[in-house]
């Protein structure tokens, strides 16, 4: 019998119905693991077991009446620290927000308790969803559960990191580069970024809100489709919210791709920047795999990652230049060496560069609007390499902007990251799937047919 | 470090983190720079931005415009 803590939510929602298991029960496995593992892994920055306990007694009294609420009620959710929980802190992973405490839950965490979720504590990341991995910073940088002598990627790095290691079955992240999908990708599980719009921003701690988005990590793409069905919808609160009646983002996971055209963007890690071999080899299997099972898997030409990575740095350093200079311009000295670093290059971008780069950005956004005229689908790499080792800063430099994830942050496009492998060293290599405007779920059945046919997300980090 | 970007440094408020982190602060001017040049601005005049100009939430009623706001908590 599978033990508690490595339940899907999907699975987790079958055994609260059927009495094998209660919400309490699962808590009390959860933290169990958490004491034990979390110290190895800095996954939290703020466990909240007591909070977390009266929601579980909660929802099992509600189970135990007959009053379910749906499949995430009794579930636990972990929240990323740069989203609101009332009462508890928001730092940002910093020392500027060290003591701030949230005085409202964000949309989505409304949403979660709505649905019935445990909210489970805050979680890492880089610190203001920048700067990080970083040993200069209040709380330790979280660590890879595959091999913790290497990053789990970020800045959703503690979702990543919990997800992976079993310490919760599924977390909130964000992703303005690809903050979602790169812990996805180095700790091969299941990352959405979901549609610009799709899901509030309101008590998300800004990066950037031309590019900001909040997203699920889970270690199957049923549950993604869960919580994204549980966080999304129109708020009126957030402009950058969307009016979409999408729903129902499950709803062709079992469809299989037979007949979808997938466009495999093999320029991004072919040419634009080459990729680790394994990831390269990761990649043709995915094709492989993908045609065996029906789908139409053709080459397909986008702009060069080049191209979106120069919008989205111009970009993303105005809009967080004009969220962090009172604190740079005061306290520049509480602020990490990564973080400052990363956002001081906004104060020399002019509004000719940021209004340059929004017009080219329209741009590249029609081209891959052409693009997905023809395909349902595009598939390419995540990152390019496997996780590098977190203590050699240079070489996580190197690697971490070598990553085909910020061309959806451009655009907006919905787009997952999930496991494709593990490389020799045994850290997991990953692929991207990327789709419409609001068809979310299409790529949610992709990802869920190509999991079926491998079994990748049944693979478990050797840790506890 | 170049007068150019200490005066930049200068406009934009940063005397502190000049004093304190000169390093950083050369690095963030020329990496602004580099930035920049990776863009392929449009040559055609009337490319617009994105987001797109619509009329939107600043002419809603300023009772629904109030609350279009993200916030934090704090």
């Amino acid at each position: 019998m599978t033990a508690p803590f490595w339940l899907s939510a999907t699975e987790i929602a079958q055994a609260f119905a059927t009495r094998t298991l209660s919400p309490v029960e699962l808590l009390t496995s959860l933290l169990a693991r958490i004491e034990a593992l979390d110290p190895k892994l800095n996954a939290f920055i703020r466990l909240d077991a007591e909070g977390a306990m009266q929601a579980a007694i909660q929802a099992e009294t509600e189970i135990a009446a007959g009053r379910s609420r749906g499949p995430l009620h009794g579930v636990p959710v972990g929240i990323k620290d740069i989203i609101d929980v009332v009462g508890l802190p928001t730092t940002c992973h910093s020392k500027i927000l060290v003591d701030n405490i949230a005085q409202a839950d964000a949309a989505v965490v409304a949403r979660l308790r709505q649905a019935g979720a445990v909210i489970i504590g805050k979680l890492s990341t880089h610190e203001f969803a920048i700067g990080g991995p970083s040993f200069d910073l209040p709380f330790p940088p979280a660590r890879n559960p595959w091999n913790r002598e290497h990053h789990p990627g970020g800045s959703s790095s503690g979702s990543g990191a919990g997800v992976a290691a079993g310490l919760f079955p599924l977390a909130l992240g964000t992703d303005t580069g690809g903050s979602v999908r790169n812990p996805a990708s180095a700790c091969g599980i299941v990352g959405l970024k979901p549609t610009y719009g799709l899901v509030s921003r309101r008590g998300v701690f800004p990066l950037s809100f031309t590019l900001d988005h909040v997203g699920p990590l889970s270690r199957t793409a049923a549950d993604s489709a869960l919580l994204l069905d549980a966080i999304a919808g129109y708020d009126p609160a957030d402009p950058g919210s969307a009016p979409t009646q999408a729903r129902g983002f499950g709803r062709l996971l079992d469809r299989g791709v037979r007949d979808l055209r997938i466009g495999f963007v093999r320029h991004f890690h072919e040419r634009d920047l080459p990729a680790h071999p394994e990831v390269a080899a990761a990649l043709e299997d995915v094709a492989r795999v993908l045609q065996a099972e029906g789908a139409q898997v053709q080459a397909v030409t986008l702009p060069a990652l080049t191209e979106f990575a120069g919008i989205n740095r111009v970009v993303l350093c105005s809009e967080a230049w004009s969220i962090h200079a009172p604190w740079l311009r005061e306290r520049p000295g509480d602020y990490g060496d990564l973080a400052r670093r990363r956002l001081l290059p906004g104060a020399f971008m002019t509004a000719g560069d940021y209004v340059g780069a929004q017009r080219r950005r329209a741009q590249v956004i029609a081209a891959v609007e052409d693009r997905l005229q023809d395909f349902d689908v595009l598939m390419c790499a995540s990152s390019m390499d496997p996780a590098t080792p977190i203590e050699d800063a240079a070489e996580t430099a190197r690697s971490y902007p070598r990553q085909a994830r910020t061309p959806f942050n451009v655009t907006g496009h919905p787009a997952l990251a999930m496991m494709a492998g593990l490389a020799r060293n045994g850290l997991p290599v990953s692929v991207q799937f990327a789709g419409r405007y609001f068809d979310d779920a299409t790529v949610l059945r992709v990802a869920a047919a190509y999991e079926r046919a491998t079994g990748w997300h049944k693979k478990k980090p050797p840790i506890g | 470090m170049d007068s150019i970007i200490v005066a930049l440094a200068r406009a934009a408020g940063l005397d502190k983190a000049l004093a304190a982190f000169p390093e950083d602060v050369l690095a963030a001017a020329e990496q602004a720079l580099n930035n920049a040049g990776a863009v392929n601005v449009p040559a055609d005049p009337a490319a617009e931005p994105w987001p797109p100009m619509r009329p939107g939430i600043g002419l809603m009623p300023a009772a629904l415009a109030g609350t279009a706001t993200r916030g934090t908590g704090r």
